[in-house]
């Protein structure tokens, strides 16, 4: 394999040296480079596809698309975050993703009740407790079954606002709708999930509920 | 109780702005003052706060593979043609539509000339002083086209009237043309002329025996029957020796028949026949390079 997934080794702070390099020498058409950088974002970059899009064989898809678009267009990343950059990438696969196709979840706020724990076995968390990780993994489930159940404009910026931290300019640029437009749809996300989740709340776990049974 | 849910929805956006410090200062300490006096507001800030604090500690998911890439991922099939192919798409139907226009003005120019009763007319007209008229004024300095446009009615009747034609007139082109097969160049325009519909040369690209033959310069003021007049004055004496009327005994097949065509238009036709099919093949290659 030419492939050596040398950032296991590294240390955060060779990363960012190690970023500029990888990114110049993938831009010579160094297609292991570029490699490098996908094996460091890979998670990322499908975590936020998966979040947007709700089922893991399209998230698949729009992770492998974004990276190949990210190489091929290489020549427009102008410094700055790499990792923004690749995310913006990912984000916009994925809402025309969803404008193409009005895509439907696997993960379905409907059959939210009926799910099994194979649903989505890529779950990663720190070191809890065997009480502890259920509980949470029940919660990711329920809170990804509520997202897909927003519509698509209000899911994406959503996601990219609370899942990925970005802030209102960075969503309009992904998106390209107004800065305005991010904080209304944004708002109206946050409202209906919290809707969702307070309707459903039998179904979160204790602790998670979102009002004080007493 | 729209108004009451816009009132909602405008609250639902001040206080997700708030959670994410996105207010004015202004905003902000209205909306403080406002949430120090109301509990309900405050609960659905609350609400909405652990909402997003929820999304915000959702455990990221795991790549479930590596992505990856290969050479074959990221070669490029011809980005040119996958660029053209909506171009190429466009050129040949343009083109093909183009062949198919030239292709039936030529067969309805063409078709006038081979019927029965039109078949004559080309060639009678010949000798009409219309039709001389037309190849003198392309002879001189190519007048306007609206000029020539008159002609076009006297041409048909004048089949009816080749006897009174005077056959000195066709000095003209005996004097110029000894025999009617080296005339034949002239004749294709007047067929299209005649036709009306056929996309002749242009009229400057005309031979211009008139340069050689002294006719008087008609001004653009002098109408065509003035023009064709003093033609025929100037040219009269002289052609009475010549009398050859030869083109009235020219076989149909002849300048008056399909040939009338400029061998162009035909050559147009299968040129952008010949475009089209290589444009399709093209644009056929490019979208499957997409």
């Amino acid at each position: 394999m030419g492939f050596l997934p040398r950032y296991n080794l590294v240390t955060g702070a060779r990363r960012a040296v190690d970023e500029q390099q990888l990114i110049a020498a993938a831009r010579r058409g160094d297609l292991d480079a570029f490699n490098e950088l996908v094996l460091a974002y890979q998670d990322r970059v499908y975590n936020l596809a998966y979040r947007i899009l709700g089922d893991p064989a399209a998230a698949e898809d729009a992770t492998q698309e974004a990276f190949i678009a990210a190489y091929r267009h290489l020549s427009t990343f102008r410094g700055g975050s790499f990792l923004s950059w690749l995310m913006r990438t990912v984000a916009n696969r994925c809402y025309d993703e969803l404008r193409r196709h009005k895509r439907r979840p696997t993960v379905s706020w409907e059959s939210f009740g009926e799910m099994d724990e194979e649903a989505n076995p890529f779950l990663v968390n720190g070191h809890p407790t065997p009480e502890e990780a259920v509980q949470q993994a029940e919660l990711a489930r329920f809170l990804q079954a509520a997202i897909v159940a927003l519509p698509p404009d209000q899911r994406i910026v959503l996601v990219l606002s609370d899942v990925e931290g970005m802030n209102y300019q960075e969503i309009a640029e992904t998106v390209r709708i107004p800065v305005g437009t991010v904080k209304s749809r944004l708002a109206r996300a946050r409202a209906r999930l919290r809707d969702l989740l307070q309707a459903q709340k039998e179904l979160l776990p204790r602790a998670y509920r979102l009002e004080d049974e007493d | 109780m729209l108004g009451k849910n816009r009132a909602r929805e405008r609250m639902d956006e001040l206080l997700s702005a708030y959670i994410d410090g996105a207010l004015s200062p202004r905003e902000r300490a209205r909306l403080e003052a406002r949430l120090a006096q109301d509990a309900d507001l405050r609960a659905r800030l609350e609400s909405l706060q652990r909402t997003v604090a929820l999304l915000r500690e959702m455990p990221p998911v795991r790549a479930p593979r590596n992505f990856l890439l290969t050479p074959a991922m990221v070669r490029r099939p011809a980005p040119v043609a996958r660029r053209l192919a909506p171009a190429l798409t466009f050129a040949t139907a343009i083109s093909g539509l183009l062949c198919i226009i030239l292709l039936v003005g030529n067969l309805l120019t063409a078709g006038w000339g081979g019927m029965g009763t039109a078949v004559p007319a080309p060639m009678v007209a010949e000798e009409s002083p219309q039709v001389l008229e037309t190849a003198e004024m392309k002879a001189e300095k190519a007048p306007p086209a609206s000029e020539i446009a008159p002609p076009e009615e006297g041409l048909l009747s004048s089949a009816a009237t080749v006897p009174e034609t005077p056959a000195p007139e066709m000095r003209a082109w005996s004097e110029e043309t000894p025999s009617p097969i080296e005339a034949a160049p002239y004749y294709p325009d007047m067929g299209g002329m005649g036709g009306g519909a056929a996309p002749g040369p242009p009229l400057g690209e005309l031979p211009e025996p008139g340069e050689e033959e002294g006719f008087p310069e008609p001004t653009l003021e002098m109408t065509t029957s003035e023009m064709t007049r003093a033609a025929v004055e100037e040219e009269t004496p002289p052609a009475v020796t010549v009398a050859e009327p030869t083109p009235v005994s020219v076989p149909p097949e002849m300048p008056g028949g399909k040939p009338a065509l400029p061998l162009t238009s035909w050559l147009s036709v299968g040129g952008l026949a010949l475009l089209t099919a290589v444009l399709a093949f093209l644009s056929l290659r490019a979208w499957r390079a997409r």
